[in-house]
């Protein structure tokens, strides 16, 4: 759990002493444990908390307890909240859910939800008390509840405490009968409980027409009754009370807190005055507030007089005042002294700025209406916002200051408007930005600079490159060097705007740097997305051992700190799994592509769901598993249906798509595919097109169209040697290497592979021979033959799946021990062509008795028994084309 | 849109509660039942102070608006 996380909100709060029981009431909430929700609805001082806890306590079922207040009213705080309270039944439920909470981007609460509500509904009974509801008046939070409602499972009841009825989807509940509600008629006390409450518990011994008469002027309010009880015991004429209370009209609380706090002695009047201005009391706060140095005695001493002070813990550090009784002594303190009240909350904020609690600080701080002291204390918050999730909050508390305050610090503007736009709301922090311009011009530099770094992220967002560059430019000339996490934020932006440009070894640079500063920063969040790009990266500039190491080094950091689900970037796991995939650990790769997919699409974080999805359908390729790769293509393309995926994302599908179609022979509908995209031979390259052309060579390769295949890829190479986008270069000369040797270049194509092989070799490169298929084998064969790095090559050779199995050998074979002669060639030629022996010996000029030689010695080296078969596998190696 | 507004509360509060409610001022009626008079600013603020007369347990009987040209209110009374 979080150390920002208030224990004290779920904590149950315990019975005070000796208490009328209510059983009826108990039995109707027992009744209520078989419809879906429980309502407890009656204004303040009704016992609500009191009956409720206390019928939990006898119930024996777990019970996850939530004391909400207003800062509940942001979403990510109520959920959190609501995780924790359920983990003091399991705690591992909803632990998946939380690392997305914690990110600043919006999750989709409805996917969220629906997985917390499957992890309550593992478990057995619970109890789910959600106690001071009527605070709660933010529609997105009743939208959570009645989705919970909704769904609910049927371990799961539901209570609800509240002054006000909430507007939930409650009245279908009550048509349908599925709702238990106990409201103010259900609450009062009756003339017996009331009598009992005064005679048998307090032993007052009052006779029927003093019970009726208190009775009739509470109107069986238990506070007020309360209240009259500790005015009657401080008394010695008990009857000239009653006589003056019930013959009064005037307002009850008013009335009896006079007259309980005038019988108190005057440091006690004087302490509950003070400290009425907090909303939770501790001894020691309390001892700094109201001067006095004994306060834990006095709370104590409070709580045993029953003078309507509650305990938050079970640990007498933590209590609070009955709303009421607050309320009262407030506007009492609001009465006496005036004055005094500002200063009473500075004290206040003070004590929470050195405890650590700089929301509570903060709100004293407004109270008090300090500006200078709220300012300084936002510049400390807003360090750590991005671990609060809180901004809801924090524009609440801009909105309350005047604006000649802010005009002064536009710099915390600066950080507001960054969390608008990092959480999708683009036109809220663009208004930011401009209403702090309107006012204080462009000169402030900071400002100025966080401002361009803002703008930066969203013009990226919104494909206006060039604007974007602008603005990044800006920000890194004008951010002072100590604002770590501004200038990692427009490093960021900065490398992805060369990304788009194509400038690979830049922004493996650029994005180096905004990791470092990122680092030093100490933000996790931002540290984790800095890293996916940057092995995105180092893979593209062929560093495929130091993108490992990156991967390896971030995930531990991740676990250490939390965040074991990563679910901001889902495309960590997704990128290592391209590594892996290289390194022909397939099957690992697939793992870490899904887990990145369902961990993007929990966050709907589209970048992350289109690269895992389009690594799982390279995956798929590479498995051979044509009907995967077709599914995971189809899966694709409808969510792009229905969802906004970045640009890049129809370059690679297309590619795929084009791969797929060559490798079922199906050339046309490639070709089309291509065409419609406007891959074509003359056509201009333009990041990342390129993945489209290397495709565009292929579909050339098949239809045999090798010198319009070498024109363009050698075009193309010049274009990727340009961008300094590696793998992709060496999967081009690998292909240029296999159509000089179709062409007869051997020599060619044996120097070709070669100077790839240093940088292979290093890497671990497997995948992208293996990918090439019998040709590339051929190919290595014929480099080992001429000795070149022959233990490496050996190893590739190894790599590659047999043709067909032999038995008695130990290790390994290619299939072809000796090559097919160029005449032999020229007979399997003829044979694919159909002709028969005596047609073959016409038309290469040759005697029938050669040529039945020839096929003999085909039959040999191909280790076949028959025309087709030998047919089959001289295609299979290549060495005859596919047919049209 | 500031308005006029009349609110009738159960019981008698003191005077001294003015200042609680933005500074209405507190009269009585012939059933000794508290009348909150004044000038309240928009709506969210007499949401406010509705709010903040449920969390006193006051009971609410009438709110009524004056209009500017209204010597007398017109009130429709709902029953308690």
């Amino acid at each position: 759990m979080s150390e920002h996380l208030l224990t004290t909100k779920l904590f149950r709060p315990t019975s005070q002493s000796a208490l009328v029981s209510r059983p009826h009431l108990f039995a109707q909430l027992d009744e209520g444990k078989k419809n879906k929700v429980i309502l407890v609805s009656a204004p303040a001082g009704f016992g609500k908390t009191t009956l409720i806890s206390t019928w939990v306590k006898q119930s024996n079922m777990p019970v996850a307890w939530l004391s909400l207040d207003d800062t509940d009213n942001a979403p990510t705080v109520f959920l959190t909240y609501l995780i924790a309270a359920l983990q003091t039944i399991h705690p591992d439920m909803g632990k998946t859910i939380l690392p997305a909470l914690r990110s600043p981007q919006p999750s989709a609460p409805r996917s969220v939800l629906a997985r917390l509500i499957s992890d309550i509904a593992n478990q057995s009974e619970i109890l789910l008390v959600l106690d001071d509801y009527h605070l709660i008046t933010s529609q997105a939070v009743h939208d959570i509840l009645n989705q919970i409602i909704q769904h609910m499972p049927p371990n799961l009841h539901l209570v609800l405490a509240t002054r006000t009825d909430p507007p939930l989807a409650l009245p279908r509940l009550r048509g349908r009968q599925q709702l238990t509600e106990l409201r103010t008629a259900n609450l009062r006390f009756s003339l017996e409980e009331t009598e009992h409450l005064l005679n048998h518990v307090k032993a007052l011994n009052l006779p029927d027409k003093d019970i009726a008469a208190l009775n009739l002027r509470t109107e069986g309010w238990i506070t007020g009754l309360q209240m009259a009880v500790l005015s009657m015991q401080n008394r010695q004429d008990i009857h000239q009370f009653i006589e003056s209370f019930t013959g009064s009209n005037r307002f009850i609380l008013d009335y009896l807190l006079e007259e309980v706090l005038n019988h108190q002695p005057e440091n006690i009047q004087d302490f509950l005055l003070k400290t009425s201005v907090l909303t939770k009391l501790s001894g020691d706060l309390c001892n700094a507030v109201s001067g006095d140095s004994n306060s834990q005695n006095i709370l104590e001493e409070l709580e045993r007089a029953n003078l309507f002070i509650i305990p938050l813990d079970d640990k007498r550090h933590w209590f609070r005042y009955h709303h009421l009784f607050a309320d009262l002594l407030r506007q009492r303190l609001g009465l006496n002294a005036p004055d005094s009240i500002p200063a009473l909350h500075i004290r206040a904020s003070r004590w929470y700025e050195t405890n650590n609690d700089l929301g509570s600080a903060i709100e004293h701080a407004l109270a008090a209406k300090e500006y200078e002291r709220i300012i300084h204390l936002l510049k400390e918050y807003i360090q750590s916002i991005w671990e609060h999730g809180d901004q809801t909050r924090l524009s609440k508390w801009l909105a309350a200051l005047p604006q000649y305050v802010i005009q002064d610090h536009p710099v915390i503007l600066a950080h507001h408007a960054f969390a608008l736009c990092f959480s999708g709301q683009h036109q809220e922090a663009e208004a930011q930005l401009q209403l702090v311009e309107k006012a204080i011009g462009t000169d402030s530099k900071p400002f100025s600079s966080m401002a361009a770094t803002v703008r930066a992220f969203y013009s990226l967002y919104n494909n206006n490159i060039p604007v974007a560059a602008n603005y990044a430019n800006e920000a890194l000339a004008n951010l002072p060097a100590d604002q770590h996490m501004w200038r990692a934020l427009a490093l960021s932006v900065q490398g992805d705007i060369h990304a788009f440009r194509g400038h690979v070894p830049t922004c493996e640079k650029i994005w180096r740097a905004a990791l470092q500063e990122a680092e030093i920063a100490g933000c996790t969040f931002f540290v984790l997305w800095d890293s996916a790009k940057l092995i995105v990266a180092q893979k593209r500039l062929g560093k495929l051992n130091e993108a490992d190491q990156t991967f390896t080094r971030q995930i531990q950091r991740a676990a250490q700190e939390g965040y074991t689900q990563v679910s901001f970037p889902g495309s960590l796991y997704a990128v290592w799994g391209d590594v892996l995939l290289e390194w022909d650990r397939v099957d690992e790769a697939v793992t870490n592509m899904e887990r990145g997919l369902s961990l993007s699409e929990s966050q709907n974080y589209s970048a992350g769901i289109a690269w895992s999805s389009l690594s799982l359908i390279a995956a798929r390729f590479i498995q051979q598993d044509a009907a995967g790769a077709e599914k995971a293509v189809h899966q694709l393309e409808k969510q792009l249906e229905h969802q906004k995926l970045p640009d890049w994302t129809m370059n690679w599908l297309t590619a795929w798509k084009a791969r797929i179609c060559i490798a079922q022979g199906n050339l046309s509908k490639c070709k089309q595919i291509l065409q419609e995209r406007g891959i074509v031979q003359n056509g201009s390259f333009g990041y990342p097109s390129e993945v489209e052309y290397l495709a565009l060579v292929r579909l050339l390769i098949a239809t045999g169209e090798l010198s319009e295949a070498q024109m363009l890829l050698s075009r193309l190479q010049s274009q990727l040697e340009n961008m300094g986008w590696v793998d992709k270069l060496i999967q081009a000369k690998l292909l240029q290497a296999l159509i000089l040797m179709q062409q007869g270049e051997d020599t060619e194509a044996i120097n070709l592979l070669n100077s790839v092989l240093p940088l292979t070799e290093r890497e671990g490169y497997l995948r992208v021979f293996l990918n090439e298929g019998p040709s590339m084998a051929r190919l290595l064969y014929k480099t080992l033959q001429t000795n070149i790095s022959p233990q490496y090559i050996g190893k590739l050779l190894a790599a590659f799946p047999l043709a067909e199995p032999q038995p008695d050998s130990p290790a390994p074979q290619i299939t072809l021990i000796e090559p097919i002669s160029p005449r032999e060639l020229d007979v399997l030629a003829q044979i694919a062509s159909g002709a028969s022996n005596q047609e073959i010996a016409a038309s290469l000029h040759i005697a029938l008795g050669t040529v039945k030689n020839h096929i003999k010695n085909i039959y040999a080296k191909l280790n076949v028994h028959s025309r087709t078969q030998a047919l089959n596998k001289a295609k299979n190696l290549g060495l005859i084309p596919f047919p049209k | 849109m500031s308005s006029r507004y009349q609110i009738v509360i159960k019981g008698h509060l003191d005077h001294n509660w003015s200042d609680w409610f933005d500074g209405l001022t507190v009269v009585y009626d012939a059933q000794d039942n508290t009348v909150l008079n004044g000038v309240i600013p928009d709506q969210p603020a007499l949401f406010g102070i509705l709010d903040r007369l449920r969390d006193m347990n006051l009971t609410l009987i009438t709110v009524t608006r004056i209009h500017p040209n209204d010597h007398h209110s017109q009130s429709k009374e709902g029953k308690t």
